[in-house]
């Protein structure tokens, strides 16, 4: 009948020889080795050298910054693609009311006629593209015995200054002819005014007045600008609207709110909920721009100008009340130049560093700990066992079960010249024996 | 020894690893929670509570560890619409808000265990220093879901500029507005005079015939239906029938803050925080603008009843939510809103009224204190409601409430919309002004009576 082997019966198959002195102190020495390794590499991340939190943190910035600049390379490419259609069919309804562009001027029927027309092609773009409203702008008015100069057109935006523009959102007139608002059933925005007076958006008009007529060409993006006597900041991409002469008559195009940006380009998936992704524009040393929301929610409150300084392989963003860290990219969107960022609380940055720190901390103590527990082992069952065995050959005591096999060796070493003395001494004290014999018996 | 290495060994790692799991329930200034917040207040316009919350994110926020942000600023309407949308699971529906401001009327569409119970994070004594009418609105049960941060009342906004050319020249005096019926008049006499502009606009036909109701001791919703059978409601609907038709008062659609913009109105009934959005020039067709001087009155009453007036304006709920930090901060932000002196800052400024009796006291008491001319005129016209005897009522809360008054709100204005086409069509085929407008008037009443039975 077959019978299986237990464990303990495999394990005794084993020849009970026991480990070499050379192997015993080998692991001993790397053992040693390993626990000064330990302490030194604990010591290095207690004082702060050694971290891997902070590259890890630095890859993952510069992984966002490089989507999130891809983002917005595409999406502000694809915004004016609309913007360029967007400019061609103003300018063919412009087309369509055969009169000079001149006798627009002072004609609020004409003036009147054209919004009637435009209105569905500026609600339709609006819908077509990711913005938050859209404009066109001709550079006439309904008046101009006015003080002030103003441009006419309309511009529509997204009445719920919501995160998200695109659900259950109604339309409103935020600059435009109150009739055509209420024809096409819509309200008109708490700050309306029938036209846009000069020098609201600086930028936008700077559009009216450039070489470049061809909108594919011409379009830009604009700083953000806060909407007169609204909490909204927005920024335009605009492109110029050319008569068919060639002649920048106008400008076109869409507006990217705060709330819209925000949501457009917030940070998600990121393994630092903290972070977010900003467009800037610098203007004499001073940057301008719009931050975006992150993961966790918390938008750093970042109130107008903020400054940037670069520090190694990070760029410092704040103002007076917060400082933030990051990575930035410069962007050119159609003619207009722009940066993109990524940044994340300095104090949050920090405390990812810190936390970085003890987990390494933590690490290198636990190895430093057990590398000790592993030495005081290895000396209890290894080194003990040796001075055990010197003190035994001391008191003569040959123990051929030591489990250290030069041991064993030098006990049955000693044993054997032991047996080799003791056969000398014998045949010694025989001869010995013999000689007084042959002088007390002479022959 | 070696048995005390191993036990400090384990318990090094037992503490590492219970670190790491271990969860929040503490708020904490390095580690701010966040509470988003929907709310009426200031729409696009510059918001007061946007200031408020600004402050609070600055201060006590950034010292506790709570930031909150406005993710949606419209009307209530449309914070019903979104939250409703969510709830009824649509697709491409908003996420909830943590904080948001509404109506009473919105608990009818949250479960039982949705909304955070401010009762139970109140102390008695905090609670009593509320108004205990404007509290009371907020119970549910034994729940305090909605804690008031801010009431409104109605009454009456006219661009006195225009209106004292059409009185020089008419005779008619800003006492028309006293009732509605002379009101009314005045209007198809501005009709004229401004050969076809509407002078008026009523916010909310739904809180117009609640209160006239109320003021003619009789019910405008029983059991969940509108009391269209009886005399009262007729007695309240024929003046604005009669205006609407003859086409003095606007039923268009909107606020009558938009038509305020152009001077298409020249004076409306609503909310006290409607002055927000009355802005102080009106903008003309050439583009020409004219700077005008706002006057402000109490709401009006029908001839011999008990003047009556809808306190209105929603509340802070709190969405329940399984973080507690979450719950925690929302608590403290809304009893930070409603401190006496942070309340008052908030309401003068968004044109309501406060809601601890502490704050009501000292607004009224010293009205010359609010800085902005055309807001002291506002809280006179309240006081002034308060001290001739008003009387004021509450919206009624029942099942499909919400879906009621929008329908309301709709079936008026289309009837009388189509009412006014029709006038206009038969007059110019010549038929006689005052037999087509009893006829239309009867027949507006009784298409509004079928619809509502």
């Amino acid at each position: 009948m077959k019978r299986s082997l237990s464990l303990k019966e495999i394990y005794m198959l084993f020849p009970k020889q026991g480990i070499s002195m050379r192997r015993r102190f080998f692991l001993f020495l790397i053992t040693c080795l390993t626990a000064m390794i330990a302490i030194f590499l604990l010591l290095l991340s207690l004082f702060g050298v050694l971290n891997p939190a902070d590259s890890k943190l630095e890859h993952s910035l510069t992984q966002q910054l490089d989507y999130s600049f891809d983002r917005i390379n595409r999406n502000m490419e694809q915004l004016a693609a609309y913007a360029v259609e967007f400019s061609q069919e103003i300018t063919k309804q412009i087309n369509a009311i055969n009169l000079p562009f001149t006798l627009f001027r002072n004609n609020p029927e004409v003036l009147t006629a054209l919004q009637y027309s435009a209105y569905t092609t500026v609600l339709n773009h609006m819908r077509l593209a990711d913005c938050s409203g859209a404009f066109f702008m001709l550079n006439t008015t309904v008046n101009d015995g006015l003080e002030d100069t103003y441009y006419s057109g309309i511009y529509l935006k997204y009445a719920n200054i919501g995160s998200d523009m695109t659900f259950q959102n109604s339309v409103c007139m935020f600059r435009g002819n109150s009739q055509v608002a209420r024809h096409n059933n819509i309200n008109l925005f708490s700050t309306w005014e029938y036209e846009t007076k000069k020098n609201t958006f600086p930028q936008m008009e700077e559009v009216l007045t450039q070489l470049e007529s061809n909108p594919c060409k011409g379009y830009l993006l604009t700083a953000a600008y806060q909407l007169p006597d609204a909490w909204e900041h927005v920024r335009f991409l605009c492109t110029p609207i050319a008569d068919d002469k060639g002649n920048i008559i106008g400008v076109c195009g869409f507006e990217l709110s705060d709330p819209f940006f925000e949501a457009q380009y917030c940070v998600s998936d990121a393994e630092y909920p903290s972070m977010v992704c900003a467009m800037l524009e610098q203007d004499n040393g001073v940057y301008t721009g719009q931050i975006a929301r992150n993961q966790s929610g918390y938008i750093p409150p970042l109130k107008g100008t903020i400054s940037v300084k670069s520090n190694d392989n990070f760029f410092y963003f704040g103002d007076e009340s917060i400082s933030l860290i990051g990575k930035m990219k410069y962007i050119n969107i159609g003619s207009s130049p722009h940066i993109v960022a990524v940044m994340l609380p300095e104090s949050q940055y920090d405390a990812c560093i810190r936390v970085g720190q003890y987990k390494a901390l933590a690490l290198f103590l636990i190895v430093t700990l057990l590398t000790i527990l592993t030495s005081i082992e290895l000396s209890q069952r290894y080194v003990k066992p040796l001075l055990k065995s010197m003190e035994k050959i001391k008191e003569k005591q040959f123990d051929h079960n030591a489990h250290i096999p030069e041991i064993n060796d030098l006990f049955a070493f000693l044993a054997e010249q032991d047996r080799i003395n003791e056969t000398a001494f014998d045949a010694m004290r025989r001869e010995n024996a013999d000689m007084q014999t042959s002088n007390e018996f002479p022959k | 020894m070696k048995k005390l290495l191993y036990l400090f060994l384990i318990e090094l790692m037992l503490c590492l690893v219970l670190a790491g799991c271990s969860g929040k329930t503490m708020l904490d200034p390095d580690d701010p929670v966040t509470l988003t917040i929907w709310h009426v207040y200031g729409s696009q316009t510059s918001s007061p509570m946007n200031d408020m919350i600004d402050e609070f994110n600055r201060t006590s926020g950034k010292d506790m560890g709570i930031f909150v942000k406005v993710e949606m600023v419209t009307d209530s309407d449309e914070i019903d619409n979104v939250l409703a949308a969510n709830l009824n699971e649509e697709p491409g529906a908003y996420e909830l808000p943590d904080l948001f401001v509404a109506y009473p009327r919105i608990v009818e569409k949250f479960g039982d265990d949705a909304l955070l119970d401010f009762s139970v994070h109140f102390s008695k004594e905090e609670l009593s220093a509320y108004r205990s009418d404007f509290l009371a609105e907020g119970y549910f049960g034994e729940k305090l879901f909605m804690l008031p941060i801010a009431k409104s009342s109605e009454l009456i906004f006219v661009n006195k500029t225009i209106f004292d050319r059409f009185s020089t020249d008419t005779g008619i005096t800003a006492d028309c507005f006293n009732h509605v019926e002379t009101l009314m008049a005045a209007c198809n006499a501005y009709y004229d005079w401004s050969q076809g502009q509407t002078m008026f606009q009523i916010d909310d036909f739904y809180h117009y015939f609640l209160a006239n109701m109320t003021g003619l001791n009789s019910e405008f919703v029983i059991d969940g239906k509108i009391n269209f059978d009886s005399d009262a409601f007729e007695r309240v609907f024929t003046p604005i029938a009669e205006a609407a038709i003859y086409g003095s008062l606007c039923v268009g659609d909107g606020y009558a803050s938009d038509r305020w913009k152009t001077g298409e109105i020249i004076g409306s009934a609503g909310s006290t925080a409607g002055i927000l959005y009355m802005r102080d020039y009106v903008t003309y067709y050439d583009n020409t603008t004219e700077d005008i001087e706002t006057l402000v009155l109490p709401y009006p009453c029908l001839e011999g009843s008990k003047a009556t007036v809808v306190q209105r304006g929603g509340g802070l709920f709190a969405v329940k939510n399984e973080d507690e930090r979450k719950n925690q901060a929302a608590v403290i932000f809304a009893k930070w809103l409603t401190e006496k002196e942070h309340n008052i800052a908030f309401v003068t400024n968004a044109g309501y009224l406060p809601v601890t009796n502490q704050a009501l006291q000292s607004l009224f008491t010293n009205i010359s204190s609010v800085e902005n001319e055309k807001y002291r005129m506002l809280y006179s016209a309240v006081n002034e409601q308060y001290e001739n005897g008003y009387q004021f009522c509450f919206l009624p809360i029942f099942d499909g409430a919400l879906d009621m008054q929008k329908n309301f709100e709709k079936l008026i204005k289309s009837t009388l919309s189509n009412a006014h086409q029709e006038y206009i069509r038969r007059i110019q085929n010549g038929e006689n002004r005052d037999t087509v407008m009893e006829e239309l008037t009867a027949s507006a009443l009784a298409s509004v009576r079928e619809a509502l039975n």
